[in-house]
């Protein structure tokens, strides 16, 4: 079947689920968006359209719908406490039943097993079970009899999830201690998935110093309560909590392990969760962001926002819950507007859906048929590009997988690609380097065999050394000389001014340039490309140079012997193993991969140790001191730029501050003309 | 010593300042100047068909306390005296057209005395009574009213005295339309001691003309027609759809009073309520008997248009224009503190003449299509509106633009990066070309590094002097309609030597909420100068067209200064750049061009094919293609982000807009971080099978009509709707799942039949 055909099938069963008098083409009235492989918010083409609204079922208007819930047969759950009762509608939105009971009193909300239907009663703090196709009462669970619970541990239920096992997970209001998790016989088993504890710094540092009595006698600090759940068919429970930002979605395993990633892109007054037929999570904020992640927590599509007066057909007040049926359509209750707004999912979200299945799957022919499909209309979904590297790589085209990974910025994916094109590329050509190698070994032997019997090379050596008579040239190349000797290098550059300053003053500027290199042409698996860093050097060149004069200002008080040029020209060929060995890693990082990343690694921190042992050894040796002095020294040195920065800072906002005044005096005085 | 550095430092810190201060406020030395052309409307008539209409409507009585004032061969002018109010019989069909429903005995139905009052008062005035605002009616007490009677009409003198403020009002019958006029020269705020310290300050802030006039409880036949976005229509059902109320200023908001918002930290915002670009709006009382089209024809961009759904005030469907004379603002006090604020207020009210028309249908005229028609008759006839459309292609045209280049920060700073060369443009034009799309309209955009905008500029990264060159001598071979972008009416990012200033004086920043970025708004003193200053290089490269974006919502009050600048004055200097243009030689097409601007452009791009989706409203219409259709082309937003391809298909062709698309040669990740970074797909091997397949169908619904003019729009039933054009074509489009049978001919699901 051919990839439209499929697109269009699946199109024509969702219009067909749609209900009839749904003719409204009109672009939604907010944008969507996505996030990229680095979490960035991006836009992106619309994965939902509103459908429908429902404000009146069965002849009667909703007066206080609180929850949505879905079945597996599609037929959907509306509570609405005011009228006390639980609409049920069919898959087309029509009015198919109703459930009431005179044992309600504040209908909550509802979860539907293959068996029962679970009714929430918030304000009787019960729960009550009917049958689900009889809708005959079949019992109630009320508090538990358990300790917890007999000593005050209040039990409030709101909203329910239930295991194949008929176990219970209820959201309890003020349950600090997180969901009650209870048998099917309505029995205590435990507490599961709280929020951890956030004690405010102050106050943990205030409690530090209190007694326990004290201590008692301070306002408590509880953890978040859950404000709803969810259970998927693999039994992983999903919380959401409205009061916190970071990570309000939780799913946990039945340990009570949370698989959710810390970096969740997410925000405050996240109300409800569902789960998706494609193991995709559903959530809604009360200002009505509707968020959709993938099984792993990803976000997929971020859509929505508040409506303020402005009456637009698919925006939100105040939605309280989601739910979405096997066809991806969603279903917001809006208490705000006392309606239910339903979207339907477009071509290009199902087939996000699908390649995402398929891939889980492992139909990576399929997934790609799919992706590439969905870079019509979106071509830096960055979802996309891994899943078509992902098959690529399968298909054993590691260059077109690189190109993908690339686009996405995926590291890993760059890195195994990569590793690919080394290998058959090592293979192809795994001759040549040998032949390139005995080439050399030839040409050198050859040197060495015609020098030893024309001795051009002193003549050779002699036309070079015309070169060694630029001062600059020759000072460079003393650095080699340095590094091999640098106790004698110091003792030249002290005693003999070896070197120009001109020629420190171009290291300087060499490890400068190779700071820009650096970024520039390392591999993208170890350093990020396009990264603005101007303010990083300077930062670094101000610290340098505070250090150059703080350094000398206390070792010239402190008997050092070296005078600043000294000083300046030392220190620059301390740090001459930058310039050495940077170029050589950046190169060489070209042909690595993440695992072999221990040599980039490994080198540039050996440089850095490098350099800093020859540093402490030029001021010891340049100032004369001995080893502890020089500690001492180094720690003072250090001490001092901290005052200076200090000081530059103080003396920097207090001229802001004047400059400001006086901007605003010559503005407000020539706005006046 | 110290000391006299000290004391030579701050003189020269001073000077410094002064210097600098002086520079950015004086960089042009240009004076803001602009003569607004007094209206010539009293030399237009919109209705000037006289005689009898077929269908003659029950003639409602008319009560006594209205006298008749004056009278012509096709409308009569009622008038009460003490309320201003008006009736308006049209005689072609007898209809009555009241200013409030004068049938119903108000009190009795419920309403308060300060509600009858203001249903009842012709005009409202709204004043800022020191800081707040309050309604006042000329049902008030203190109140003089001053009558003067003419031929034609009458001028009421409205002296609020108590408040001290006055104006003349025009109310006079011209053919089959009806004027009402308030001279700016009349309006005065009198009070001598208004703005001193110490006085209780009233000034005016807005005008509310006639809001119940054509307000209707219920209509079986009847419907408003709104100006949101492309248009759209209200049915005046017994119970509305949606009770709710709808605002929209004419030409989108006036920044200037406004405060600076900042783009959103995430980035996330809804999307902003499509424009009102026409300033009318509609009431049809019965379709194709009788209607009512109302134009606020000068003062417009300070025009809101207010609609309101019965049971939310009152008992009725409500349509009318308010006019802004005075906003108060925010003037900061401090920089860094933005709670620190008062409410600031300009000494003397917005100068424009207001001039709202009042157009009276009949036959079959009464209905959204006639209201369209009108206006657009109305623009023909008074600011010599032209059929600029080329109708000897076979095919129709498809408009493809290239982003060529953005900034973005690189790891050096800001840099440009080429995103298509002028190379890389060609090839994909000749693609294009060789795929037979023969009527290519292509534009490049360049965003300037040192302009902060998009403009024309020639970039070595893109291929230099010499491929750009080529590129335009290809297109100018082939026949390609070749435009460059060029937006003289904003920055990005940060402000430049153009930008305005707010009446609050901070920088004219509006949150751009489509690309998440701060656009500063230019001065529009500045656009003559713009133009001026590339002109020799559109010369030099043969340039003579150009594609201009940023006019549209671009209209505000503002400080230059020590003068405020008015949004008439901005109109002003924004036809005067078009006429300079267009006096040496460049053409000038538009992207979402205010109707005040339709007589200037060549085409017409982002033409709305959406309205804002508003929950009341009844039905999406072709307003705006109705007013343009056979006089412009209209091309389409980029379809690259169509949710919905196969219904924006039947939309274009319903609406006769043609398809348009945006490439780009290099990837579109290209565009990430950039000014066009709501680009999500622009690479041509990804959008091939979609352009192809828009440019297919549109090309047979609307290849055998290019060049006519579309005629008439119906909605026949649910999904189906009929479009017919004046060379006798007529086109069925069926929006339904399911096939439709029209006469004897079956219109497939999704399916469109040409007859």
């Amino acid at each position: 079947m051919s990839m439209y055909m499929k697109i269009t099938l699946l199109l024509g069963i969702i219009l067909i689920a749609i209900h009839p008098n749904s003719y409204v083409f009109a672009e939604a009235p907010y944008y969507t968006y996505t996030s990229d492989s680095q979490g960035t918010i991006i836009k992106t083409q619309t994965g939902y359209t509103p459908a429908n609204q429902i404000n009146v079922i069965n002849g009667e208007r909703l007066e206080m719908p609180e929850h949505v819930f879905v079945d597996d047969e599609d037929y959907i759950y509306i509570s609405d406490s005011s009228h006390n009762k639980i609409y049920i509608l069919d898959r087309n939105y029509r009015f198919y039943k109703e459930l009431t009971s005179e044992k309600f009193t504040t209908v909550q909300s509802s979860f539907v097993t293959d068996q029962f239907i679970y009714v929430v009663d918030s304000s009787q703090n019960k729960i009550f079970l009917f049958d689900k196709l009889t809708h005959e009462y079949v019992r109630e669970i009320g508090q538990p009899d358990s300790p917890i619970f007999n000593e005050g541990y209040s039990f409030s239920p709101t909203h329910i999830a239930v295991d194949v096992r008929g176990n219970m997970y209820v959201r309890s209001s003020g349950s600090v201690n997180g969901l009650i998790m209870l048998n099917r016989e309505g029995e205590f088993i435990t507490f599961f998935g709280a929020n951890p504890l956030n004690v405010p710094l102050l106050d943990q540092v205030r409690s530090f110093f209190l007694t326990e009595t004290q201590q008692r006698k301070l306002e408590r600090v509880f953890p978040d309560v859950p404000s709803n759940i969810a259970i998927d068919d693999k039994g992983f429970i999903y919380t959401v909590t409205s009061s916190i930002e970071t990570n309000p979605i939780k799913k946990f395993n039945v340990s009570g392990t949370n698989y959710f990633p810390d970096e969740l892109v997410a925000t405050h007054n996240m109300e409800s969760v569902w789960i998706g037929k494609h193991n995709n999570v559903y959530s809604i904020t009360s200002e009505g962001w509707i968020f959709e992640y993938e099984s792993d927590g990803n976000l997929l599509f971020l859509f929505g926002g508040s409506d303020v007066n402005s009456s637009r057909f698919g925006l939100l007040s105040r939605p309280v819950s989601i739910a979405a049926n096997s066809a991806d359509e969603l279903i917001v209750v809006d208490q705000g507007t006392k309606r239910i707004q339903t979207y339907q999912s477009t071509q290009f979200a199902d087939a996000v859906h699908h390649a995402m299945g398929a891939y889980q799957a492992g139909d990576y022919t399929e997934s790609k048929e799919l992706w590439e499909y969905t870079m019509k209309y979106n071509s830096i979904f960055d979802n996309a590009h891994i899943g078509l590297g992902d098959a690529y790589l399968r298909e054993g085209d590691p260059h077109r997988a690189y190109e993908e990974y690339f686009d996405a910025q995926y590291s890993e994916g760059i890195s195994e690609a990569f590793w690919e094109i080394r290998q058959s590329w090592l293979e192809d050509n795994l001759n040549n380097v040998f032949s390139l190698l005995l080439v050399v070994v030839g040409v050198v032997s050859t040197h060495k065999f015609l020098n030893r019997k024309y001795r051009y090379g002193p003549r050779v050596r002699k036309r070079i050394s015309v070169l060694k008579r630029i001062k600059m040239v020759d000072d460079l190349l003393y650095m080699f000389t340095f590094l091999k000797q640098p106790l004698n290098g110091i003792y030249e550059i002290q005693d003999k001014n070896r070197v120009a300053r001109r020629s420190s003053t171009m290291i300087f500027i060499l490890i400068a340039v190779i700071f820009i290199l650096h970024h520039m042409y390392t591999n993208v698996l170890f350093v990020p490309k396009n990264e603005y860093i101007l303010y990083e050097l300077s930062i670094m060149m101000l610290l340098f140079v505070l250090w150059l004069v703080s350094n000398y200002l206390i070792c010239s008080i402190n008997d050092g012997e070296g005078s600043f040029t000294h000083v300046y020209n030392s220190t620059a060929y301390a740090l001459s193993p930058i310039v050495i060995i940077m170029p050589l890693v950046i190169l060489f990082s070209n042909g690595l991969t993440l695992e072999q990343s221990v040599f980039y690694h490994l080198p540039v921190q050996g440089m850095f140790i490098w350099g800093a042992f020859l540093l402490f050894f030029t001021i010891k040796d340049i100032h004369n001191y001995d080893v502890g002095e020089t500690i001492t020294v180094i720690s003072k040195s250090v001490f001092t730029m901290l005052i200076i920065g200090l000081f530059l800072f103080v003396l920097y906002s207090l001229g802001n501050q004047m400059i400001e005044f006086l901007y605003d005096v010559v503005t407000e005085v020539s706005k006046r003309w | 010593m110290v000391k006299r550095f000290m004391k030579y430092g701050v003189a020269f810190l001073i000077l410094s300042i002064i210097g600098v201060t002086y520079f950015q406020f004086n960089t042009q030395g240009i004076q803001y100047a602009i003569a607004v052309a007094e209206d010539n409307f009293k030399d237009v008539i919109v209705n000037d068909q006289k005689g009898t209409c077929t269908n003659q409507l029950v003639e409602e009585d008319i009560p006594e306390r209205f006298t008749k004032v004056a009278e012509n061969e096709q409308l009569e002018l009622y008038l009460e005296e003490e309320s201003v109010a008006i009736a308006v019989k049209d005689k072609c069909n007898g209809y009555t057209w009241f200013s409030y429903d004068v049938h119903r005995d108000m009190e009795a139905d419920g309403y308060s005395q300060e509600m009858i009052r203001y249903i009842h008062s012709g005009i409202s005035l709204v004043t800022y009574d020191g800081f707040t605002p309050g309604r006042r009616t000329v049902l008030d007490s203190n109140i003089e009213k001053t009558y003067q009677m003419m031929d034609n009409g009458f001028t009421v003198t409205l002296d609020f005295t108590a408040q001290q403020i006055k104006f003349d009002a025009v109310v006079t019958l011209q053919g089959g339309d009806l004027l009402f006029h308030i001279p700016q020269e009349s309006v005065e705020e009198y009070n001598p001691d208004l703005w001193k310290p110490g006085n209780n300050n009233v000034s005016m802030n807005d005008l509310i003309i006639y809001p119940f006039f054509g307000s209707a409880s219920h209509k079986d036949d009847g419907y408003m027609v709104i100006p949101d976005g492309a248009g759209a229509i209200v049915n005046l059902d017994e119970t509305p759809k949606h009770a709710a109320g709808y605002s929209a200023p004419v030409y989108g908001r006036d920044m200037g009073y406004e405060n600076s918002s900042s783009p959103s930290q995430r980035g996330l915002t809804t999307k902003p309520l499509e424009n009102v670009s026409l300033p009318i709006f509609g009431v049809i009382h019965e379709v194709d008997k009788t209607g009512v089209l109302v134009i606020s024809e000068s003062g417009s961009s300070y025009a809101t248009y207010n609609y309101r759904s019965r049971d939310t005030n009152t008992n009725y469907y409500q349509s009318y224009f308010a006019y802004n004379y005075r906003t108060a603002y925010s003037q900061f006090q401090s920089r860094v503190n933005e709670d620190q604020h008062v409410l600031g207020f300009q000494q003397k009210p917005n100068e424009f003449d207001l001039v709202q028309r009042y157009v009276f249908l009949n036959e079959n005229e009464a209905n959204y299509v006639g209201v369209a028609k009108k206006y657009r008759d109305l623009l023909e006839k008074k600011e010599g509106l032209t059929k600029n459309i080329d109708s000897s292609y076979n095919e129709i045209p498809l408009k493809i633009d290239f982003v060529n280049s953005e900034i973005t920060m690189g790891t050096l700073g800001e840099e440009s990066i080429p995103v298509t060369t002028y190379d890389q443009a060609k090839e994909l034009s000749k693609t294009l070309l060789d795929k037979g799309y023969e009527n290519l309209n292509v534009t490049f955009k360049t965003f300037i590094q040192n302009e902060l905008t998009y403009k024309f500029g020639v970039s070595e990264g893109l291929g230099g002097q010499k491929d750009l060159e080529e590129a335009i001598q290809f297109f100018s071979a082939n026949d390609i309609t070749f435009n460059y972008y060029a937006d003289y009416a904003r920055s990005y990012f940060e402000k430049t030597r153009y930008s305005a200033s707010k009446m609050n004086r901070q920088n004219l920043s509006v949150y751009n909420r489509q690309n998440n970025l701060l656009n500063y708004l230019n001065n529009p003193k500045y656009y003559t100068v713009l133009a001026e200053k590339d002109l020799d290089r559109f010369k030099k490269n043969k340039i003579d067209s150009l594609a201009l974006g940023g006019f549209s919502g671009s209209l505000f009050t503002h400080y230059d200064s020590g003068t405020i600048g008015s949004s008439t004055e901005g109109m002003e200097y924004t036809k005067k750049v078009m006429e300079y243009l267009h006096d040496h030689g460049i053409r000038t097409s538009m992207y979402a061009p205010d109707a005040y601007l339709y007589r200037y452009i060549e085409e017409y791009f982002d033409a709305p094919i959406h309205s804002s989706g508003l929950m009341f409203i009844d039905e999406t219409v072709p307003l705006v293609s109705l007013v343009l259709s056979g006089y412009k082309d209209m091309y389409s937003t980029y379809m690259n982000f169509s949710s919905n391809d196969i219904e924006a298909k039947l939309r274009l062709i319903e609406f006769g807009v043609y398809p348009s698309f945006v490439l780009t040669g290099e990837s579109t990740y290209k565009l990430k971080g950039t000014v066009s970074n709501d680009i999500y797909v622009s690479e041509y091997s990804y959008l091939e099978d979609r352009i192809d397949a828009y440019y297919n169908f549109v090309n047979e619904g609307l290849g055998d009509v290019i060049g006519s003019e579309m005629i008439n729009h119906t909605i026949v039933d649910h999904g189906i709707v009929i479009v017919e054009y004046s060379n006798g074509k007529e086109i069925v489009i069926n929006y339904n799942d399911s096939d439709y049978l029209y006469g004897d001919v079956q219109i497939k699901a999704k399916g469109v039949v040409i007859l």
